[in-house]
């Protein structure tokens, strides 16, 4: 983490622990980060309206547990944790009891299905198609990695996985994907 | 697979505007605000009213203690006591035999 990451970090966290600056740092914080929010929520969720409704939770949740932010790690992990953890409840409450959210596979590709622009996108829609075919977890851990360009150690910190089996899924992942790919792509 | 990845780059197949991003989080982060407001707002008035009920139950226990002697003493007076039960059931004569005693002739200690 760099020196100026950690003055803004800290500047944020002073600013939204204090009860007179918390809106106005929290309107900051949101600016910087809520499209970073929103695509790593939407890549998880697929519609534009369960991502909507997700970082509304999220914010809700950020704003909640601020106080218990002690910035002993950098301030984007800590907002990519609870993001990740609003948009697996989400999932969750999509399933049936004793359903895992990996079943949730071919919702999420009628989803995308109906929400992707065709025109132009096929490769884009294809991948996404790929990706859709991983368990959800791998799915996860493959975006931080390779949209958000997070390092193994920051996505560990958000999925509570190891280094080094966040390695090894995302080499299970990409070949996975290029399987899809060669198979779909005309 | 470096190379398809470099074709796909990072784009994705949606049409989401920056702007319309833009609205939609500004629309978001004041919405969560309203909601922190809200919530704060509620959870003063449950503790308002918890002190307000704890308060009265305070001040009801407090007055039910301090009516306790009243509430003897209107038995007596309304001659229901165990004293006026054992002096109604005796008979005039027995009554009569009761010894009577002045206030001034009460001994004193």
């Amino acid at each position: 983490m760099s020196m100026a990451a950690k003055t803004e970090d800290s500047t944020f966290q002073l600013m939204l622990q204090d009860p007179v600056r918390r809106n106005e740092g929290f309107k900051r914080l949101m600016k910087q980060y809520g499209q970073m929010l929103y695509w790593h929520i939407r890549r998880i969720v697929v519609g534009h309206d369960d991502a909507e409704d997700v970082l509304q939770e999220t914010c809700i949740r950020i704003l909640d547990k601020i106080d218990s932010f002690k910035g002993d790690g950098p301030l984007q992990t800590w907002l990519y944790r609870i993001a990740t953890n609003e948009a697996l409840q989400h999932l969750r409450r999509q399933t049936r009891q004793f359903q895992s959210i990996d079943s949730l596979e071919d919702t999420l590709a009628a989803k995308l299905q109906a929400e992707a622009s065709l025109e132009g996108h096929e490769m884009e829609t294809v991948f996404q198609q790929a990706l859709l075919t991983l368990p959800t977890q791998q799915r996860i851990a493959f975006n931080l990695r390779y949209y958000d360009e997070l390092s193994y150690d920051e996505i560990a910190r958000i999925t509570g996985k190891t280094v080094q089996s966040l390695k090894t899924n995302y080499h299970y992942a990409t070949q996975k994907i290029k399987n899809h790919i060669t198979e779909h792509s005309s | 697979m470096n190379e398809l990845l470099d074709n796909i780059g990072k784009r994705l197949p949606y049409d989401e505007s920056e702007s319309y991003l833009d609205d939609l989080i500004d629309r978001v982060t004041e919405h969560a605000i309203m909601q922190q407001n809200l919530a704060k707002r509620k959870r003063r008035w449950s503790m308002m009213v918890v002190s307000v009920a704890a308060s009265a139950a305070l001040i009801i226990s407090i007055t039910l203690l301090h009516k306790q002697p009243t509430s003897n003493a209107s038995v007596t007076l309304t001659g229901k006591g165990p004293i006026d039960e054992f002096l109604n059931s005796l008979s005039d004569e027995e009554a009569a035999q009761l010894p009577y005693y002045e206030i001034e002739e009460i001994p004193k200690y």
